[in-house]
Order: structure tokens, then sequence, then C-alpha cells
């Protein structure tokens, strides 16, 4: 048992180990940054973009796709771009659960402007909660979620932990958000498909620097997409799917403009 | 004693009762063991087919016996072979509550058309069409358009345009400005699927 339980260690540590060197980080404009690069999960490379941003500078909330967008009209598309095109944002990730693809019914709690749309799925297995406080962001589960504290929060899962490197997951196109110890915002959005063990490998063992204090893994696959401003000349602009609907947005606004 | 006081004994059987009466052992032995045979198969088969009814499916019996492999081809494909299948829907879109969804059905890798006829009455609105969670032209149309079987295959291999539920496809009319006061949207839309049967969808096994 021991023998097999080594020889699983030694595999994954060989085979989810990024590739990554030091962060270069290019300042798409104050108190946000973007990479690019690529990291090794179980021997395939995988192409990222992370983004870094510092709530102290920018403005960071959940969108509520339906209310915010579609205002009265059911036939909108209540994408990233409409959620960019229609709010302003300078930059739109997928956040939550779509129950539907046909209306952005949202899977679990959703809560906007500190009024909750939907409530907590508490079927969903290992799930964990964003909440965007008023002073600070918040990554928990579900025995650590204050609503009440929350301006803005949106649920999905599951949570990553450095232990879930050592898990397996199957591979998809991921959107994962992580807060730093500084309490900035990570986004991380993958070009091709990756497992969760790969990713949380990524963010804790091989990306030290980036000091990830705490990880969610939001809506991937068909849905998984970012946007970001042209006036940010940010290259990708787009990545992953960015016409599909969303149940909701994670977006970020310069404090001017709110 | 004279003859006449003598006692009587039984006439001794004759050869073909006594046969009589072996037959009747045998045959009782044999009623005995073919009831007790039919009760304990019973007893035995019952709880089996119970279990086993749970885990063997059709499908599962003709992939390692083959029954089928022969008739299948010639009987099914046969009766089937004109039958591709063909979903529309007539969207009169005149408010922004309008039903602007249709389901149907198609499994991994068969071909699937799109035809469209859109017409409007009044100015028309900028209108996209959506395969499940993808627009299957970047920029959305502003004026009267025709499709005619637009192929759909190759979008629905996309990771992107994948359905929400397996087979289970959404064709939606997006319509982002909403629809103006006075304006009527008529969208005739026409799905075909060919060559269900080449392809028939797994057995599914009960949950």
């Amino acid at each position: 048992m021991r023998k097999v339980l080594l020889a699983m260690g030694i595999y994954l540590f060989a085979y989810s180990t990024p590739v990554t060197g030091d962060f270069v980080w290019s300042a798409l404009r104050p108190g946000l940054e973007m990479e690019q690069g690529q990291f090794q999960d179980h021997g395939k490379s995988v192409r990222f973009v992370l983004l870094r941003c510092d709530p102290a500078r920018n403005v960071v909330r959940v969108v509520d796709t339906f209310h915010e967008i579609g205002k009265g009209n059911a036939l909108a598309a209540f994408s990233l771009r409409e959620v960019m095109m229609k709010t302003g944002s300078l930059l739109a990730v997928n956040a939550g659960t779509s129950y539907s693809y046909s209306l952005p019914i949202p899977g679990g709690l959703l809560l906007t402007h500190g009024k909750i749309i939907t409530p907590v799925n508490r079927q969903a297995h290992n799930s964990g909660f964003l909440c965007v406080a008023s002073d600070r962001l918040v990554i928990t589960d579900l025995s650590g979620l204050r609503p009440e504290n929350c301006a803005y929060a949106v649920q999905k899962g599951p949570l990553i932990f450095r232990e879930t490197a050592a898990s397996v997951s199957d591979f998809n196109h991921r959107t994962v958000i992580a807060v730093d110890e500084q309490q900035r915002l990570l986004i991380l959005i993958t070009e091709d498909a990756a497992s969760l063990p790969g990713i949380a490998a990524f963010l804790y063992a091989s990306s030290p620097e980036l000091n990830v204090q705490s990880a969610l893994n939001m809506e991937g696959g068909a849905t998984s997409g970012l946007l970001i401003a042209p006036e940010l000349k940010a290259q990708p602009s787009e990545v992953g799917n960015v016409d599909g609907l969303v149940a909701s947005a994670i977006a970020v606004y310069s404090r001017k403009a709110q | 004693m004279s003859k006449k006081d003598a006692p009587t004994s039984p006439p001794p059987p004759s050869r073909a009762s006594a046969v009589f009466e072996a037959i009747k052992l045998d045959f009782n032995t044999i009623k005995i063991i073919v009831l007790t045979a039919a009760v304990v198969t019973v007893l035995i088969a019952t709880p089996l087919v119970l279990v086993l009814s749970k885990f063997v499916t059709f499908d599962a019996l003709d992939d390692r016996f083959k029954v089928t492999d022969s008739v299948r081809p010639k009987i099914l494909q046969t009766i089937a072979e004109g039958l591709d299948t063909g979903y529309s829907k007539n969207f009169i879109i005149s408010s922004s509550s309008t039903d602007n969804t249709m389901l149907f059905y198609a499994s991994q890798g068969q071909k699937v058309t799109l035809s469209i006829s859109a017409e409007s009455i009044g100015p028309f609105p900028q209108v996209s069409v959506y395969l499940n969670n993808c627009p299957i032209e970047r920029e959305p149309r502003s004026e009267r358009f025709n499709w005619y079987e637009k192929d759909m295959t190759s979008l629905l291999k996309s990771y992107m345009c994948g359905p929400d539920e397996p087979n289970l496809h959404t064709l939606r009319i997006v319509v982002s400005g909403g629809v103006q006061s006075g304006t009527e949207l008529q969208m005739k839309c026409l799905v075909l699927v060919y060559q269900r049967i080449h392809d028939p969808p797994k057995e599914q096994l009960p949950k």
C-alpha cells in the first residue's frame, strides 16, 4: 500500500509540475496586471492567461446577467460580451453555473448589491463562495460564508486546496479565481483543457511567488471565457467562449466609472 | 375338511395389474421429482432474475450473442433508411418575453443542418442564432435572411458548442437589443438530423 501511494506521489509530482519560470507581469492599468504562459499538467502543456487585480485600485463585482443585462429582455444573449458592452467593465470572466442554455438560471448562491438573487445550494458537494465585501475578497466554504457581510457573492466549486494536487479529475477548459496574500484577485483561465490537480500544483506548489491563499474553480468547459476591454490593449483580449450564455460574471471596473 | 370348507385366498395379481401398479409408483416418484425441481428452480430463479434485470440489458446480451447483428441492418435499416429526423418551429417574436428556443435531439457525430427564413414587419432587429452556447455567425444579422441546409455538424463538434444535456441541443434566437414596439419578427426554422439509425444511441442502464 505504501509503495502504491509513493508511486502515485512520484507520478503526480513528475507530471504536474509546471515549467513556468518567474512571472513577468504586464500592467494593463494601475492595479491590473496580466501574465501569459504555460504549465505542465500530467505531461500535457497547458497555455493560460493569468490576471491579477488589486481591489483597492479597481472595483470588483459579480454581475447578475439576467437582471443587469436582460433588463426585461429575455431574448438577450447574456454573454460576457454583453456584460462588457452594457455595464462598461474593463474585463469580464464567467462565474457561476447556469442551469439552462436558454435563460441564465443561476445554480447556487448569487448575491448582488447586497441582495440575494438565488439562495445557497446546500446539496452541492465541496462548493465554495467568492464573497466581495467592501474592504476585502474572501473565498470560503459554506461554514465560513457570511452573506450579510458580502456586497456580492457567487457559489461554485470545488474549492482548490494545496492537497487537490494529489487528487484525480478530468480535463476541461478551466476558469479559476484565487486570492493572494495581499488580498488581490487572481483570475486564471486556461486555453487548453486542464485538470484541477494540475492547476492546484501550478497555483500552490510551482508558483510560490503568487502567494495564493485560497482558490475556487468556476464554471468551466463551454462556458469558460475571459474578455478584456479593447482600451487596455491586452493580447489576447478574448480567451475561451465570450459569446456563450453565463448566469453570472465577475467584472472589474475602474473606480472612476463606478 | 371337505373341499367345500377350504378357506378362499385372493387370486394372484394378474401381470397387467402388476405393471400398472409399478407405473403408478414410478409416476408418483416422477411427479414428486418434477414438482420439487420446479419449486427449487422458481425459488432460485426469482431473486436471480430480479438481480440480473438491474444489470443485464438487451444490448449487453446482444453484444455477447450477436443475435441481431445480421438482422438489424437488414430489417431496421431498410425500414428507417428514409427516416431522417426533422424539427421545426415558426418563431413569431413581438415582445421580449416570447419563447425563443427550440430543442432537438442529435447524437454525437450525426450530420445536422439548419434552414432559416427570417422576415419582419417593421424594422429588422439585430438577430443572432445560437446553437447551444455558440452564435452560429460572429456578427448579428440586421436584415432579412435565408439559410438553406446550413451544415452545423462541425460547429457541434467544438467543445464550446456541445449540448447542455447529452444529445439534447438548444437552438436559440437572440435579439440583444430587444424588439421595438410594432415590430414583428418571424423566423421559420428547420433542423434536419440525418441517418439516426446508423448510429443508434446506446441503451442506458437503469440508475
